[in-house]
């Protein structure tokens, strides 16, 4: 349902071991945010993407598209740290409005690129985690770092209820399209109104079934987290 | 009945000529130096502690407790993954932390954030890892306590009760959207005009999107407020703060 999520179960390193997984990981994240060196976070690039589509086979064309999902905050956060304005002129490139200069320097160059490739690298490495692991493998990972057992217990049920939820959206959606609910703006609109508040009725029935059922298995407070 | 169906249309419509940048509330994967990531993560590390003492005495009183968090963090999730249709392309999300903080209190919240944000960074690529403690700081920790604050402050007057949760969830967003671009003009400071023009650069930037998205946000928490105010009264969850 969610591609991200589909591709960590059936992907060739489903089942590697989470642990090795989880370090090259933390190790490319710690590399790529601590040297501010462009080549060394091309190669984090190159090396993340080569694991996750020729090691694992995570589709390329699919890879890439996730890839540039944050593209518009990249584009929009590079473009405000690139333009500035003042009144003195030590620009590289700039354009003069009424006694005041706006343009780019050299150094807010630099930083752009440095910063795009940083982006690159460590995405590419959060994605090789998110790809490949699946979120029980995860677990087992947060359980061996001796993580509260509350935060566990919530972090499986939050995720349980986000496929609940996103089965009954995607429902409510398809039932909605059928009946021309998206055929023009204003049916559009419309609809998406009714669907979250249809989606937010559902959630305290399901509170309340979960609740009866809970009952019946004699549940006292606690849910059992294997391994 | 007719009139709710004018507000939700309202919503919608300032949802739709929001020109969207669904990212604009979280800091990106690799967006931090090193120094940083670590700096925000252990600001935000005492919240989340104190949070998770605050949900075990909870769960401890009511162990229904524990589904209706899930329950809300999984809500939260999906209302954050919903492809609302947008002229841009992309989507725009309300945080949905405030009316959380109203309900079970922020430091509950500062929880079921992180948990919320750790799963958008996995599965959905919004936010990243490395920021996650930047981003912590500024969703599930700044923006709870303002709307909590906000909330907590005009309970007892005479303002409508539905005024005030627009207020206090619409505050907290906007108070997410001024920490977050403090954050990042400390990090990237313009090299003519220092801190402050870097800051006012950010938050003119951001504002574009994120100031439509917190009146969104107000409405769509107060009408969620109303049916959990209609269901607390036919006793189908009991929620002392309502």
């Amino acid at each position: 349902m969610l591609l991200i999520d589909k591709y960590a179960y059936t992907n060739r390193l489903t089942n590697t071991n989470p642990y090795i997984k989880f370090a090259i990981v933390v190790i490319a994240l710690a590399m790529a945010t601590i040297t501010t060196n462009i080549y060394i976070n091309l190669s984090i690039l190159i090396i993340m993407s080569m694991l996750t589509t020729v090691v694992a086979g995570i589709p390329i064309n699919k890879y890439f598209k996730l890839l540039f999902i944050p593209s518009t905050f990249l584009v929009l956060s590079i473009l405000t740290i690139l333009i500035s304005i003042s009144r003195v002129d030590i620009y590289a490139w700039r354009i003069e409005i009424f006694n005041y200069y706006i343009g780019i320097t050299e150094s807010a160059l630099q930083e752009s690129i440095l910063l795009s490739t940083r982006v690159f690298a460590a995405m590419a490495s959060t994605f090789f985690l998110g790809l490949t692991t699946p979120l029980n493998n995860i677990i087992r990972v947060l359980k061996k770092m001796y993580l509260s057992n509350v935060l566990i217990e919530l972090l499986v049920l939050i995720y349980r209820f986000i496929f609940i939820f996103l089965k009954e959206a995607m429902e409510i959606h398809t039932g909605q399209e059928l009946k021309f609910g998206y055929s023009n703006m204003k049916n559009s609109l419309r609809s998406t109104g009714l669907l979250i508040s249809s989606l937010f009725t559902r959630l305290i029935l399901r509170y309340r079934d979960m609740v009866v059922i809970l009952e019946c298995k004699l549940y006292d407070g606690e849910f059992k987290i294997g391994d | 009945m007719k009139k709710k169906n004018y507000l939700i249309l309202g919503i919608l419509f300032l949802l739709l000529s929001t020109p969207s940048v669904s990212n604009a509330m979280h800091i990106m994967e690799g967006f931090l130096p090193a120094k940083w990531a670590i700096f925000w993560a252990i600001v935000s590390l005492p919240f989340l502690v104190i949070g998770l003492r605050k949900i075990k005495k909870v769960f401890k009183d009511d162990v229904n407790a524990k589904i209706l968090l899930g329950l809300a963090g999984g809500f939260v999730f999906v209302l954050s993954a919903l492809k609302i249709p947008s002229v841009t392309g992309s989507c725009s999300h309300p945080t949905g932390v405030g009316l959380g903080a109203i309900l079970f209190g922020p430091t509950v919240m500062t929880v079921v954030g992180t948990i919320v944000l750790l799963f958008q960074a996995i599965l959905l690529a919004h936010g990243g890892l490395t920021t996650l403690g930047a981003n912590v700081f500024s969703m599930a920790i700044v923006g709870p306590i303002v709307s909590y604050i906000i909330y907590r402050g005009l309970k007892n007057t005479r303002i409508n009760k539905r005024f005030t949760v627009f207020l206090a969830a619409s505050f907290g967003n906007l108070a997410t959207y001024v920490v977050t671009a403090i954050q990042l003009s400390v990090v990237f400071q313009d090299p003519v005009t220092g801190l402050m023009g870097s800051l006012a650069k950010f938050l003119s930037v951001f504002a574009v999107t994120q100031i439509p998205l917190a009146i969104v946000e107000g409405l769509l928490t107060a009408i969620i407020y109303n049916l959990l105010v209609n269901y607390n009264s036919k006793g189908v969850v009991n929620i002392e703060n309502i």
